[in-house]
């Protein structure tokens, strides 16, 4: 039976897990750990290939020490990456603005339920390709440089902008729009007095993240062949010069750091603002 | 020549809810008048057709100085709009623009798209406002947003941006019921005060029978979307009371 407690006379019943859902429990860690095993099965990892640990630790050392003679050229490249990452964010809330339209329930267009699909599958698409799958989707299209990496920053973060940004326009308070069309506003008006001010703070939110998102993945989109300091990694490793590749690694890391303190500083400084009222 | 005039007006909503049947009404320069009625009575359902927020049956009149409003296309209605002040009960202030731009933003229907985009407004508009908190006794809190406002400043701010309008009329729509009695009570005579004042018109929803007695000039009765009384304070008697706020069997023994 199930475990039953009756605190001190108070009639309380405390019962814990019966019988049946500790079954249930059991059940889901057995199934879990047999998961795992079969998808290590079906990996086929072969440990002959491995290599032993003396191997393995020879291969790491030749990462040391890091060749710091390459810091000289990485001046373009880091701009480049850095420029990636501005340019595609703010091409991706440009591309955005008619998929938020289709997107959200509440903006009242032509054929709105086509549309609407339409806008879904969009954030749909974009969300569930990689960044990297799109560079090198445009990569192969328009040919190597910071171009399709803008491109792919891009096309990945619309999905995400228009999901949150149609959201958040479809959770307005009507009142003050009620309010503001009551004084004989046009349209225009009306979105830039009482629409605009209430979205505004979710799109400073949501345009730090993703920049912040952007700013990490543009340092890999080199390797695929679009640009910046990935790219010099991408040569670094082909050509075994593990020096370098390290050099660049240590420049990626103080960049995704610098990234994450400036996100993090503007966050604080305009999103906390703005919650403020 | 009434200023204000509804004839027939109606709202069937699409659910097939009569909110409001056949509506007679004139409203003269300088009036104070007050609707009572339960909820569901249709009295923000009445107020909302008069600027068309809701849009009442085609069969439905409202004339605004002698201009049929429900004639009006979507951009002549913006127009007839401005002459039309609105208070709300939620006060609908626009939570993060200042106190300032809230009053402005009642100048909309006058500004051009081009300068209201980049918030200019006429140096009389802009000294209006502050001669309009000034009366309202919110001059200190010009920059402040509207977040940080109590209820009744919000309220008082409301006032003040339907009076930008320089309305023909102003509309109110329950703008005590959000607020403490006492803060009510304060809110409905800066609205009696400010409108005598400047000889405005004023067609007011009130939940408080009370409130509504001891300030307006004339009293509408509203039960289940009919005018069932209209009159002055004095002659609101209990029984019309009654007859207002009770059940449907009720009134019907009161009225025969």
């Amino acid at each position: 039976m199930h475990n039953q407690i009756l605190a001190d006379n108070k009639n309380i019943l405390w019962q814990g897990k019966s019988f049946k859902k500790r079954l249930i429990r059991i059940s889901i860690w057995l199934l879990l750990i047999m998961i795992g095993v079969i998808s290590a099965m079906t990996l086929e990892i072969r440990w002959s290939r491995m290599g032993t640990l003396a191997t393995a630790l020879d291969t790491i050392s030749r990462f040391w020490p890091p060749d710091i003679s390459i810091w000289a050229e990485m001046g373009m490249p880091v701009l480049e990456t850095i420029m990636m990452a501005l340019l595609g964010t703010v091409t991706s809330v440009i591309i955005s603005i008619p998929v938020i339209i289709m997107a959200a329930r509440n903006i009242k267009i032509p054929f709105k339920t086509f549309f609407y699909i339409v806008g879904r599958f969009i954030i749909i698409i974009s969300r569930s390709v990689h960044e990297l799958v799109w560079a090198l989707i445009f990569v192969t299209a328009l040919g190597l440089g910071a171009f399709p990496g803008v491109l792919a920053l891009s096309v990945r973060s619309i999905g995400f902008i228009s999901k949150m940004m149609a959201e958040s326009i479809e959770n307005i308070d009507e009142n003050q729009v009620e309010a503001i069309e009551a004084t004989g506003a046009n349209p225009i008006q009306i979105w830039i007095y009482a629409i605009m001010p209430q979205i505004i703070p979710t799109l400073i939110a949501v345009l730090i993240y993703r920049w912040d998102v952007n700013f990490r993945a543009s340092t890999i989109l080199g390797v695929v062949g679009a640009g910046g300091v990935g790219y010099l990694l991408d040569i670094a490793m082909k050509t075994y010069t593990y020096g370098r590749a390290t050099a660049v690694i240590i420049v990626i890391i103080i960049l995704v750091g610098i990234g994450e303190l400036s996100s993090a500083k503007l966050r604080d400084k305009y999103v906390k603002e703005s919650e403020r009222g | 020549m009434a200023l204000l005039k509804l004839e027939n007006l109606s709202k069937t909503y699409k659910t097939g809810d009569k909110a409001l049947k056949d509506i007679n009404l004139e409203v003269n320069k300088g009036d104070f008048i007050s609707v009572i009625g339960s909820s569901g009575a249709g009295k923000s359902t009445m107020i909302r057709c008069i600027n068309r927020l809701i849009e009442p049956n085609k069969n439905s009149h409202i004339y605004l100085e002698n201009e049929d409003l429900v004639s009006l296309d979507q951009k002549k209605m913006r127009k007839a709009r401005r002459k039309i002040g609105m208070i709300f009960q939620e006060f609908n202030l626009v939570e993060r623009l200042t106190v300032m731009e809230n009053l402005l933003s009642g100048r909309l229907g006058y500004t051009s798209t081009f300068n209201s985009i980049f918030r200019r407004f006429k140096k009389d508009e802009i000294n209006n406002a502050y001669e309009l908190l000034d009366r309202v006794g919110l001059r200190d809190m010009v920059n402040k947003k509207a977040t940080e406002l109590s209820g009744g400043q919000r309220q008082r701010v409301g006032i003040a941006r339907a009076l930008m309008q320089d309305p023909k009329i102003l509309l109110a729509d329950e703008p005590t019921s959000s607020l403490d009695p006492e803060i009510g009570e304060n809110i409905i005579k800066l609205i009696r005060e400010i409108t005598k004042e400047r000889n405005n018109t004023v067609l007011i929803n009130i939940h408080d029978v009370d409130l509504a007695l001891e300030y307006s000039d004339r009293i509408i009765g509203l039960k289940n979307g009919k005018k069932i009384f209209e009159g002055k304070s004095q002659e609101v008697t209990l029984d019309v009371r009654n007859m207002i706020y009770r059940g449907a069997e009720d009134a019907q023994s009161n009225t025969s």
